[in-house]
């Protein structure tokens, strides 16, 4: 088996103040290992994205711990601490609120080498202009403002600011589900071709069950902050173990109107006996 | 096994501890906010005057710009000395002689006027330039502050606030002595906390956005985020409460002045005009409508340019 990267222990998060505190996340645990695409599915609430949030510090957890390397992040020193920011990095949701509307794409692109340290100004000239080209942006981008791109467009600029540093692990939360169904798989091939190319590991966070079973290798599905089902791909999608999981491949819709009435139909009876 | 020495294939990763080779000189050019400011004031500047801007914005503008530059020239502009009696032609009527008549010691109210210009309109950008800033750095310390500070720095604002910001100044102004450091001392600490309060508001809200999340999750310290992401995103609803302060500052200022806290009396001041005319406003009403339209023209003027600089920063009416 594959070296594991990261590992999430007993990982619980609660928000609010107790009595009408929120269980976000309730001892979740698993691993994600050294260059596989991870998929983490579940509807909106059930803590994926607070996950994905705990990984990079953005929350604290409430309890739990989350180990890079072996090492207890909760314990390791500062140096440590840095070469965990620049190795884990993080595409965000809304590629249209994730960009500074006042810095250039060169800026914005540059920052993260900046603020990681150790990359000299040729090094993040060659970088920047490598990893533009490798998701299909030209060089006289780097001077417009983020307002001048399209949806598709400021990901690909977020993709390449969370890769400039040079990662091995990349989280992505939902990067597609704010985007037009058109452009969608274009960024989702070019995540898939970058995970090759640099040899990540992704953890991809997602409510579109198509779009896990197109990316990932294996997938854990949350429910209410618990993980319900946790395997291969082709095996959770093949044969569910869970009612939940069984539910959400349910509601995935099929391209047969007359399969897909069918089943709303079925639905639809379900609701009313109940 | 270092972990070191584990850096992944592909793009090549470089070690922590070559931290440093950039030279701070250039991180310090790129990451302080004074070119920030800058791009922000050019971005403004070119949406004031740019071709798609409103007649009435450009009309603002242009009575501002005019309003600053008598502001600038006006001792030189004067045609008698403001501060000279002259007995011999005390309460003269508006006429070829005295443009604007004299008062009643025979001092030229047209250049007194243009002389109290220098005074009040400078020393009111002067005031707004000061509480911004004050109000902006104290913002920006309380934005980054834990919570209780935050919380505490706030209530002092409140409680400046709910103090009538003229009677503050003139309560301030009148135990400092009267003279224009004081006026300009007096007003800045009556105007800050509301600069304060607003730009806490923006500055906190911006430092949830993602952008500001995404250079977190690489380790940016939040003083950085702050100089580097934060001001220069706050910055255009900085500018037009700036702006929009700049008229009520007139006014108070010439408020101050008339209740007789102003700049000592050989002095011209708009306010300390009118307050000298009320005497005999039945029979020279000359000397103190012309200082009290001087007010209004200038509040008036700064108060459409405010209004222009708040259309043009609003985002609805933002173009690319």
């Amino acid at each position: 088996m594959a070296e594991s990267l990261i590992q999430v222990r007993e990982l619980s998060k609660r928000f609010g103040v107790r009595g009408r505190a929120y269980q976000a996340l309730d001892s979740v645990s698993f691993d994600l290992r050294q260059g596989e695409v991870l998929g983490l599915v579940g509807e909106s609430g059930s803590g994926k994205t607070t996950i994905i949030r705990c990984l990079v510090g953005l929350e604290k957890q409430s309890s739990g711990s989350i180990s890079y390397l072996g090492k207890n992040l909760g314990q390791v020193s500062a140096s440590e601490r840095r070469r965990y920011r620049r190795d884990v990095q993080m595409i965000f949701q809304d590629p249209y609120s994730s960009l500074d509307p006042r810095m250039t794409v060169r800026q914005i692109l540059e920052e993260p080498m900046l603020v990681a340290g150790g990359f000299s100004a040729r090094e993040r000239h060659d970088r920047i202009l490598d990893l533009l080209h490798m998701v299909g942006l030209e060089e006289d981008h780097l001077h417009r403002y983020p307002r001048h791109f399209s949806g598709g467009q400021r990901q690909r600029i977020s993709i390449v600011r969370a890769l400039v540093v040079g990662p091995r692990v990349l989280l992505c939360d939902e990067p597609v589900s704010a985007l037009d169904v058109s452009v969608q798989a274009q960024v989702l091939n070019l995540i898939k071709d970058m995970q090759k190319e640099l040899d990540l590991t992704v953890l991809f966070v997602a409510h579109d069950l198509a779009v896990v079973k197109y990316l990932c290798t294996r997938v854990i599905v949350l429910n209410s902050g618990r993980i319900v089902e946790e395997g291969p791909v082709a095996r959770v999608y093949g044969a569910p173990q869970d009612a939940y999981t069984r539910q959400l491949l349910e509601a995935v819709p099929i391209p047969d109107p007359a399969v897909e009435r069918e089943r709303r139909a079925r639905r639809l009876e379900g609701t009313v006996r109940r | 096994m270092k972990t070191e020495d584990k850096l992944p294939p592909g793009l090549p990763s470089t070690h922590p501890d070559r931290r440093g080779e950039v030279s701070f000189a250039y991180r310090f050019s790129t990451a302080t906010s004074p070119l920030a400011v800058g791009r922000g004031l050019g971005g403004l500047a070119r949406r004031l005057f740019g071709a798609k801007t409103f007649l009435i914005n450009r009309i603002a503008f242009g009575l501002v710009a005019v309003l600053l530059l008598l502001a600038l020239l006006g001792p030189v502009l004067a045609p008698y000395d403001p501060n000279a009696p002259n007995t011999n032609a005390a309460l003269q009527a508006p006429g070829a002689v005295h443009w604007l008549g004299t008062d009643d010691v025979g001092r030229d109210v047209l250049s007194r006027i243009l002389t109290g210009a220098t005074q009040t309109l400078i020393s009111a950008v002067l005031i707004v330039v000061f509480a911004t800033l004050i109000g902006v750095i104290v913002a920006s310390a309380a934005a980054l502050a834990p919570r209780w500070a935050d919380e505490v720095v706030m209530r002092v604002c409140d409680m400046f606030m709910s103090i009538p910001s003229l009677v503050l100044a003139l309560g301030l102004a009148a135990a400092l002595g009267p003279s224009l450091t004081s006026i300009i001392i007096a007003m800045v600490a009556a105007l800050w906390p509301a600069t304060a309060r607003l730009t806490r508001g923006i500055l906190r809200e911006t430092m949830t956005s993602a952008y500001i999340e995404s250079a977190q999750i690489v380790g940016m310290s939040r003083l950085r985020l702050m100089v580097r992401h934060a001001i220069p995103n706050s910055l255009d609803a900085i500018y037009v409460h700036a702006s929009m302060e700049i008229s009520g500052t007139i006014v108070m200022m010439s408020g101050l002045a008339f209740l007789g806290v102003g700049a000592p009396p050989p002095s011209a001041d708009w306010g300390s005009m009118i307050a000298q005319g009320q005497d005999f406003i039945t029979t020279a009403w000359w000397v103190s409508l012309f200082p009290g339209l001087a007010i209004t023209l200038s509040a008036v003027a700064f108060g459409l340019a405010g209004d222009a600089v708040r259309s043009l920063a609003d985002p609805s009416s933002r173009r690319s």
